[in-house]
């Protein structure tokens, strides 16, 4: 017997290229500075997915991340921006559970069932804050006084940082 | 600043935007274009700060053994300059080029005097001028004209391809074994498909401090940072959206705050879960493939979303088809079931605990669970008589066997002619002799007696070494020979018994009989001290030498199998020739040809043969790639 291949598995490989391939469709449509840079990023991804290398995975995903960001830049409207951006986050998730998959278990063995579950609850929760981002907006948009919406961003700020001072276990 | 002071600011802060959305100005702020501009850069400054604290935060994860491999065999022979030092008993060489030449001078001194037809000073003259060896740069090299060669000069060696210095060093261990006589082709052990060994670091579940005794032991628990970097998503979205006033690009950071919240959801909590693995076959013969079947329920309340699990194959054991692996998922209740194959070998092979990894929903926390069912496999070698006898000594009993004595008598072989007594049976008279000159006389026969044998194995740690990472080692090579030797010394009508080299425990006294080659066989096949598996710790001669010679009774032989790797197991088997437990060696060759330390560890083993030869003890040279009873017909 030879030793497993700690190579990133297929399903999620295949599942992050095809997410950042959205991301590319949905960014490349508004700027051409996008459409290069999500190709990049899709590029990255793919020799990711192929050599295991994680650091790929992260440069990868920047990549369709920005593209994301320079079709906002470029007027692309919110529902398309979101899309991208989730695009590129799951990317970034996918990419990385097939490495740490492929590193810890293999190719070989049989991990299916997981990495199907992993796909949805990260889809799930993307969608889920997507969706109430989009709904804050349709309430919220336009005629605002600008000193609420400044404070409101500073909430938003200062819990962002609390929030990533958490840690998921007590230490 | 703890948590609680950020969550009170933005609680504050929340009151005041909601005044202002309702009550435009009431409180007075001076808010402008340019503050919410200032929000911005400093989002884009937290980003940046992010990033710069996250680059050496890397991505965690287990590292899980090779529990596919067999545990790869060590091949004696690591560091040149151990290797160099263990020529000489007395004196430490120090680790310094200068110290290596001169330890290569010395061996070469003693290889000279042992094999070559020099004395001591020829031998010293001939390394001095360098004519002991027809490689003119080594011997250069050891009569002191070629110094260890600078950097540069090995750079510019190499350019113009002279010998590095790893060749020299290559060379004149090559040199010296030519001077012993050791023939060099035996590099075709090498295979050409054969793995990389020098990255498997573990082949087994080796947990630290887990309970044997309960089912499961929770182990170490760690962050996996798996979604660091998405909270990037957030701020950079909140910094541009704000510079630019795009609200899209604003909705992006609710995604990443979105994220970021979903990573701080809870490890999974009352983990609980059941083993159980089971063998289609416990006793299998050599060569049998066993299919191993582990059963793992979730019997916990919680379902478990990310369960990764790496079964503990025995390191003594290659998994042939199917994985150990497996990453399910499991509701309370549910079991899932992971199958695969492995290849028995001789010996006791016990299973290592399930190396259970479970991560929460988010898998932003990675818990390490070991579950633990007892199982084990045993393996008995199959009772094959082998073709050939051992050489064995002369000592014998008063039972009638296959040693040729040198006393007259019935038998098979002539000894001589002498005159006829009264009493001599007329099958032996001589008619020939009576023909010729009318006398009587009676052909003496060398009388055939048995003995009584001890097969001693060498089981100690330092015995667990092969030519090649993936050759069987020393100790299983030796349990498979002294298996046919034992079975065929019984047939020849010897007592024959087996102990262990490094552990009093295993013992099975000279004896016959139907039951005794039972019990031998069982042994062979179980038993804790000859375990396909080396010791974890070395053991002293005086734990398990004493023992033996308290039960050694007088005449016995010792047919020893041992890779004669330590310097002390020559001095020890002389020491007990010497007291009349007449020894013989049979010694499966452990010594690779793949480096020079390696090839220097073969001289200073053979040497280590010539010393036992020389005190009168008959030793096998064990070749790697025959059989014994082949090894045994080529030496006379």
């Amino acid at each position: 017997m030879n030793r497993i291949t700690r190579k990133p598995t297929i399903v999620s490989s295949v599942a992050a290229v095809a997410a950042a391939a959205t991301g590319l469709l949905l960014s490349g449509l508004y700027s051409s500075l996008a459409l290069v840079a999500a190709a990049g990023g899709l590029i990255f991804l793919g020799v990711a997915a192929v050599t295991g290398v994680r650091p790929l995975v992260t440069v990868g995903a920047l990549g369709v991340f920005a593209a994301a960001v320079a079709a906002g830049v470029r007027g692309a409207p919110p529902i398309i921006l979101l899309g991208a951006v989730l695009a590129a986050v799951l990317a970034y998730d996918f990419g990385g559970t097939a490495v740490d998959l492929g590193e810890e278990l293999g190719r070989e063995a049989d991990t299916r069932r997981l990495e199907v579950l992993r796909l949805a609850t990260s889809s799930l929760a993307g969608f889920g804050a997507a969706t109430a981002s989009y709904l804050v907006y349709l309430v919220g948009a336009g005629g605002q006084p600008l000193s609420a919406v400044v404070l409101l961003l500073i909430t938003v700020f200062v819990l962002f940082v609390a929030l990533r001072r958490e840690q998921p276990v007590q230490r | 600043m703890s948590n609680r002071w950020y969550y009170l600011v933005g609680l504050v802060l929340f009151a005041g935007a909601v005044v202002e959305l309702f009550a435009p100005n009431t409180l007075g702020l001076p808010v402008s274009n340019a503050t919410a501009a200032v929000v911005g850069v400093v989002a884009l400054l937290y980003a940046v700060s992010m990033l710069l604290s996250q680059r050496g935060r890397l991505v965690t994860f287990a590292a899980t053994p090779d529990v596919e491999l067999r545990r790869p065999t060590v091949v004696p022979g690591e560091r040149i300059d151990d290797v160099v030092e263990s020529f000489s008993d007395a004196t430490a060489y120090g680790r310094s080029p200068a110290a290596l030449r001169s330890g290569f001078e010395r061996i070469a001194v003693a290889v000279l005097t042992r094999y070559g037809s020099y004395s001591e000073d020829e031998a010293e003259a001939a390394v001095e001028d360098g004519s002991w060896t027809d490689d003119q740069t080594v011997g250069k090299y050891l009569a002191g004209e070629r110094s260890r060669p600078g950097r540069l000069r090995r750079r510019f060696d190499d350019v113009v391809d002279r010998p590095s210095w790893d060749s020299l060093t290559n060379r004149t261990v090559d040199a010296l074994r030519d001077a012993a006589g050791i023939s060099q082709n035996h590099d075709s052990l090498e295979d050409e498909d054969s793995q990389d060994w020098s990255t498997v670091e573990s082949t087994t579940v080796d947990p630290e401090g887990y309970d044997p005794d309960s089912g499961l032991t929770l182990g170490r628990r760690r962050l996996t940072q798996h979604w660091t970097g998405v909270g990037l998503v957030a701020v950079v979205c909140l910094g541009v959206g704000i510079l630019l006033r795009s609200p899209a690009i604003l909705l992006g950071a609710g995604l990443g705050i979105g994220y970021v919240a979903y990573a701080r959801l809870p490890a999974a909590d009352g983990i609980d879960l059941a083993i159980e693995r089971t063998v289609d076959d416990e006793t299998p013969a050599p060569g049998d493939e066993v299919t191993v079947t582990v059963r793992v329920t979730n019997t916990g309340s919680g379902a478990l979303t990310d369960l990764r699990l790496v079964d503990g194959v025995p390191p003594s054991l290659a998994v042939s088809e199917g994985s150990p692996r497996q990453g399910t998922v499991l509701r309370p209740g549910d079991s899932s079931t992971v199958q695969y194959t492995v290849t028995a070998t001789r010996g006791h092979h016990e299973f290592a605990p399930l190396l259970a990894l479970v991560r929460n929903l988010p898998g932003s926390v990675e818990q390490d669970v070991y579950l633990t069912d007892e199982t084990a496999i045993d393996c008995t070698p199959a009772a094959g008589s082998a073709r050939e006898s051992a050489p064995l000594r002369s000592a014998v009993t008063g039972f009638p066997g296959q040693i040729e004595t040198e006393t007259g008598g019935a038998g098979l072989t002539f000894q001589t002619i002498r005159e006829y007594q009264a009493g001599d049976p007329l099958s032996r008279v001589d008619w020939n002799h009576r023909a010729r000159t009318g006398e009587l006389a009676t052909v003496d026969f060398r009388q055939q007696r048995a003995a009584s044998v001890l097969l001693l194995i060498d089981a100690r740690q330092s015995a667990y070494v092969g030519p090649t990472p993936d050759a069987p080692h020393a100790v299983d090579r030796s349990v498979g020979g002294a298996g046919r030797l034992f079975e065929r010394l019984l047939d020849d009508g010897n007592e024959v018994g087996i102990a262990a080299m490094g552990d009093p425990d295993c013992w099975l006294a000279p004896s016959t009989g139907t039951e005794h080659r039972e019990r031998g066989r069982r042994l062979f096949g179980t038993a804790g001290a000859l375990s396909p598996v080396a010791p974890e710790s070395r053991r002293m001669p005086a734990d398990w030498l004493s023992p033996l010679r308290q039960r050694l009774s007088p005449g016995t032989q010792l047919l020893v199998f041992s890779p004669l790797v330590e310097a002390h197991t020559v001095r020890l088997l002389r020491r007990l020739d010497a007291r009349g437990f007449p020894v013989t060696v049979i010694s499966p060759d452990p010594t690779g040809t793949a480096t020079a330390a390696q090839k220097l560890a073969g001289l200073r083993r053979t040497m280590r043969l010539t010393d036992l030869r020389e005190a009168g003890i008959p030793v096998v040279d064990w070749q790697p790639d025959r059989l014994l009873d082949a090894q045994l017909r080529a030496t006379p």
